[in-house]
């Protein structure tokens, strides 16, 4: 830009500021005011993480399929669920937990560690 | 080796500086350095702090994790990038990812797999059904990019309206055939190994292939950014569009190409999200642009337009996912994620927003 100060365009641009403030073109407060209001925000948002992090644990849910109920519970990263009763459904033998609806990725209760929120399913087969 | 000496020379100038300065002065300078960096501290702390907490947070595995996990959102932050440098946004990015990665996913299901979306169709070759990712986000962003060029519409009015468009897009992709809605998996061997088969190992820890993949569109978008007269005009048209316009530029283009190469990103990301998550639904994608927005307002790309840089994007989108790795470890659910992710968004704009005024 600066080789070519001489033409009229960069004569022209020099009219015209370099930066317009983009976004925040229309903001109008001090520097004093902008302090003021990012450590407000910073401390709400230690505040709400901490609160977040204090009610920590992810809630792994059972969806039995119409089998006995059991109730979710609340479960660390890395720990295993720690759920032993199995369901119980008339006609039908239980055959394990699984992540999907479809039963086809199995998830071994008892060995698998948690890593998330989620819900498991019953997998069921019909008795002889 | 230069590049260092550069460095410390530009350092003790800087202190030097610092020094020469008056109490006063020296006072607002380090008031400046502790609120433009707030965010970094406050990340570093977090680290330490989760660290500390749980120490298998620092292992092997969860480093190549993280580094996963960057390497998989950072097209999309880098596309997203130009946008914001254009002091716009493109809140498109998460549906069009959803799409491309659906498309790819339906057109790349293993020939002998049950629930088919197009039963007849045998296996693509991967180069095509890469090209046609591509063509389908760069149609999104030349539809994003000709409304924002052309009309003056804020961006973020024109891609909110594509994002709908797009997702009514997928969900009608999604009814094709038998499909009825339903998830799309059983994905050809030759696609997930493309993309999730090991690069190299670092303790026995593999590293997927898509990291590579992106080291390079980072290095494309990096010579696209620094040495081409396109990515001057990016940053011109950025600071004072009048100024960049009687200077010559082209302003109408250089906004389209803008949109259209980040909408080209986003195929890309869909390609690789496809067969990273190995299950695509109407779902996938979602919020994506969140947390490129946010990777891209912490790595310095500022909303008053015009200044940014690709070495701070993926700084940014590296912080990000060091946190949410971190608070995963903590065990915060998903659910309460979003809370933190969009404080954090308002904060960093906030922190941007004062580097602004400081300025002025």
């Amino acid at each position: 830009m600066e080789e070519n100060k001489n033409t009229p365009a960069a004569e022209e641009s020099k009219a015209v500021p370099r930066r317009k403030g983009g976004l925040y073109a229309r903001v109008n407060m001090s520097v004093k005011t902008a302090n003021i209001l990012v450590t407000v925000l910073i401390a709400a948002m230690i505040i709400v993480t901490v609160y977040i992090v204090n009610h920590n644990g992810f809630t792994v849910e059972f969806d039995t399929d119409g089998g006995s109920r059991i109730e979710s519970v609340k479960v660390m990263h890395s720990e295993t669920v720690p759920v032993t009763e199995e369901p119980v459904k008339e006609g039908f033998v239980f055959t394990g937990w699984y992540t999907d609806p479809d039963c086809t990725e199995s998830f071994d209760i008892e060995e698998d560690p948690v890593t998330g929120s989620m819900t498991l399913y019953a997998g069921w087969e019909k008795e002889e | 080796m230069s590049a260092a000496i550069k460095r410390k020379g530009r350092l003790s100038a800087r202190l030097d500086e610092f020094k020469a300065k008056s109490g006063a002065d020296k006072r607002r300078a380090v008031v400046d350095l502790l609120f433009n960096n707030a965010m970094y501290i406050i990340i570093v702390i977090a680290i330490i702090y989760i660290a500390i907490q749980v120490p298998a947070f620092l292992s092997t595995s969860s480093i190549v994790n993280i580094i996963s996990l960057t390497a998989a959102k950072l097209p999309i932050a880098l596309g997203i990038g130009g946008a914001i440098v254009l002091t716009g946004t493109d809140i498109s990015a998460g549906r069009c990812v959803g799409l491309t990665a659906c498309i790819s996913a339906a057109l790349l299901q293993m020939t002998n797999y049950a629930n088919k979306i197009f039963p007849d169709l045998e296996v693509m070759p991967l180069w095509i059904v890469l090209l046609i990712v591509i063509a389908v986000g760069a149609a999104v962003g030349l539809v994003n990019g000709f409304f924002v060029a052309k009309f003056k519409l804020h961006p973020f009015i024109v891609t909110l309206s594509t994002q709908l468009i797009v997702y009514g897009l997928i969900l009608m992709f999604l009814m094709i055939g038998s499909n009825n809605g339903q998830t799309l998996s059983g994905l050809d061997s030759s696609y997930t190994d493309f993309v999730k088969g090991t690069l190299f190992r670092i303790d026995g820890v593999a590293v997927p292939k898509y990291v590579l993949y992106a080291v390079i569109l980072t290095a494309l978008m990096w010579l696209v950014w620094n040495k081409t007269k396109f990515g001057k005009n990016m940053f011109a048209v950025g600071s004072n569009e009048e100024a960049a316009n009687v200077s010559g530029v082209n302003v109408f283009w250089t906004i389209v190409i803008v949109f259209v190469i980040a909408g080209a990103m986003y195929g890309i990301t869909g390609f690789i999200e496809g067969a990273r998550i190995a299950s695509c639904s109407a779902n996938t994608g979602l919020n994506y642009e969140s947390d490129a927005i946010a990777a891209c307002v912490i790595g310095g790309v500022s909303f008053v337009g015009g200044t940014g840089k690709i070495s701070g994007i993926v700084i940014g989108v590296f912080l990000l996912q060091i946190i949410f790795v971190g608070l995963n470890f903590l065990s915060v659910d998903q659910n309460l994620l979003y809370v933190i992710k969009g404080m954090i968004i308002l904060v960093a704009c906030a922190i941007d927003m004062r580097k602004y005024l400081a300025r002025k």
